[in-house]
């Protein structure tokens, strides 16, 4: 009787273990590793690979491909298991986020020694290929990747030339058909004005460089958006009346280039009047002149002169006087 | 009897239901196992010896690693948790000159792991202070006296060169140095800051004159070369009527000279018809004076017609 009640109560305390918290879900933004006396499932002894990291860097980030739980459900684990699960969702942090300090924009200085701030968001999620850095591997993954972000950022930040080499004023904006490049040299980039123009790029080359936080750190990054540059009041005004000056330049040149184009097209217009009084003018000339001609070719110089005399016979109309000389000879 | 049996029976089932956790709890106090968990390292010492480590997570037993003597452990031993996974650290402001004399603050993370988990316990009584210390001092010494151009562009060869530095000597405390990178290197000058500030923005200002002159300079050299296309235009409308005007009168007298001064005259009597002016005839070989225009008072100068088209 005793021995049959003390293996009921083991059985009841295995039933109680087992079937309590035996079994668990995963959601859809969710994966679960299971770990087992502490050990995590492998797949195998493969390791997480990427070939942009060099040898040195392999040997410094290795860590195991874990079987991974997808979403569903319900799923059983033993009481000596455990379920670890991760939030594989793409989550948003601002670039200043520190917790070890609080503040709203973080500091960077340009390749011309501008102390300007920068701010902007970062896209993550953890990686699904590489759970165990995330889980295990790493004190802090999210701190890691902050620390890792930010240095890379701000190194870019200091080395930051427009990659085009314009100036800062578009040779495309105030060339003419005909001009020949600006006048004056102004290819010494601004940094600032660099950066503000070139924000694009600098986020695709974050995104470029951080493209291996996912090997590193269990932490990818799915997009980088420096979305503010803001460089001390003044520069920023400088930057405007450099925008302002830029467009009342341009808008100067367009007027210039709409004046001259009106002018030179009311020029050409003159030729063609000009070409077409011309014409009208002489079209009865060379009438009359074919006419006469084969008057002439008809009747001979005497039809042509007996014409004009015919021609004149009406001025006698208008005759205020006619001295006629009779002289023999004529 | 019953009720003996019944309590008997109750004391055995409650005894069955603590069993497994007193016999899991008393294996874990005599340390016949232990559980490691993932990026975790056990280091026992026993009087004062370090007898082994367990770094393999999982299940392990002790007594499998270290012999019998691990069945002292929990008297006359101890076990110490030491984590291995990866962490950072970000070192602010640290202090260095540059070579033309400016200050300036650089800040420098670095990634850290117990790589010896033995050395890390004993070797050193503050593995992390020291590495600190060790990478602060390899930074003052590998930026000092740099171009400050330098500095602030070359972070990644510079920070190359200060884990190389320090590398060695955290490996001896236990500790690996991961990736180091100088995080931000700023100018601690309030005044070198403002005037740096005031050299960008008259760069600027610079810039804005230049590219007001610019648009000027654009702006007259088009209107010039307008002038110059629209002036040749209307020289060019100038010179259509005695072009074209020519040409025909050039074509008439090729045809025939004769017809020609025909054509003149035809068009010269229509227009003197036209114009119902006086007209006074007189013979052209006539030997008199005559006086033109005294009757009529400001009325158009006759014409003189050759007398053979009236005889």
């Amino acid at each position: 009787m005793a021995v049959t009640a003390f293996i009921l109560g083991l059985l009841v305390y295995m039933g109680f273990r087992v079937f309590a918290g035996a079994l668990y879900t995963v959601k859809p933004n969710e994966r679960a590793v299971l770990t087992s006396f502490g050990r995590a499932q492998r797949i195998g002894d493969s390791l997480v690979t990427d070939d942009s990291l060099n040898d040195e860097e392999r040997q410094r980030y290795q860590f195991p491909v874990l079987r991974t739980i997808g979403p569903g459900g319900p799923y059983f684990k033993w009481p000596w298991q455990e379920v670890h699960k991760v939030d594989v969702a793409t989550q948003a942090l601002d670039v200043t986020w520190d917790p070890t300090k609080r503040q709203s924009t973080i500091e960077a200085v340009t390749k011309d020694n501008l102390t300007t701030g920068v701010n902007g968001q970062i896209r993550f999620r953890a990686s699904e290929n590489n759970l165990y850095a995330y889980l295990f591997g790493i004190d802090s993954p999210l701190e890691h990747v902050m620390g890792y972000f930010v240095s890379v950022l701000r190194e870019r930040i200091a080395n930051f030339v427009d990659p085009k080499g314009q100036s800062l004023v578009g040779d495309g904006e105030m060339q003419g058909e005909e001009g020949s490049g600006p006048a004056v040299d102004l290819s010494e980039g601004v940094s600032i004005n660099d950066l503000r123009k070139n924000l694009p790029l600098l986020n695709d080359y974050m995104e470029q460089q951080c493209r291996s936080t996912g090997t590193r750190y269990g932490i990818e990054l799915d997009a980088a958006l420096i979305t503010q540059i803001d460089p001390p009041t003044e520069v920023d005004r400088a930057l405007s009346a450099i925008n302002s000056t830029r467009n009342q330049v341009a808008a100067d040149i367009s007027t210039a280039r709409a004046d001259a184009e009106q002018q030179i097209t009311m020029s050409k217009r003159a030729v063609e009047i000009a070409s077409n009084n011309a014409q009208a003018e002489v079209a009865p000339l060379r009438e009359l002149g074919e006419t006469l001609i084969n008057i002439k070719s008809a009747g001979g110089p005497e039809s042509l002169r007996a014409y004009l005399r015919n021609m004149r016979i009406p001025l006698l109309k208008q005759a205020r006087r006619i001295v006629q000389v009779t002289a023999p000879n004529r | 009897m019953f009720i003996d049996q019944g309590f008997g029976a109750a004391i055995a089932f409650f005894f069955g239901l603590a069993f497994i956790p007193l016999v899991l709890g008393l294996s874990r106090s005599l340390g016949l196992y232990a559980v490691v968990r993932e990026r975790e390292a056990q280091v026992f010492t026993l009087f004062g010896k370090v007898i082994g480590t367990l770094d393999d997570a999982g299940l392990r037993f002790p007594v499998s690693h270290f012999g019998l003597k691990a069945l002292l452990l929990p008297f006359f031993g101890k076990r110490y948790l030491v984590s291995t996974a990866l962490k950072q650290f970000y070192l602010r402001d640290q202090m260095v000159n540059s070579e033309e004399g400016t200050p300036m603050g650089v800040g420098i993370w670095y990634e850290m792991q117990v790589s010896n988990p033995v050395s890390y316990l004993f070797v050193n009584a503050n593995p992390e202070g020291s590495l600190q210390a060790n990478v602060a001092s390899s930074t003052i010494s590998t930026l000092s006296n740099l171009e400050m151009d330098k500095m602030l562009e070359d972070r990644h060869q510079l920070s190359r060169k200060v884990r190389a530095t320090v590398s060695p000597l955290s490996e001896k405390w236990g500790y690996k140095l991961g990736s180091v990178y100088i995080r931000k290197v700023a100018f601690t000058d309030r005044q070198m800051v403002d005037n740096i500030t005031e050299k960008v923005v008259k760069r600027l200002v610079q810039v804005t004159s230049a590219m007001k002159q610019d648009g000027e300079n654009r702006v007259g050299l088009i209107k010039s070369q307008t002038a110059y296309k629209v002036s040749q235009k209307m020289a060019e409308a100038a010179a259509t009527r005695p072009a074209v005007v020519g040409a025909a009168l050039n074509d008439l007298r090729q045809k025939d000279p004769e017809v020609l001064a025909a054509v003149l005259d035809v068009m010269e009597i229509d227009q003197l018809i036209a114009s119902r002016a006086e007209v006074d005839v007189l013979p052209a070989d006539a030997q008199m004076l005559v006086e033109l225009g005294s009757s009529s008072g400001g009325r158009p100068v006759p014409m003189a017609l050759d007398s053979d088209a009236f005889s």
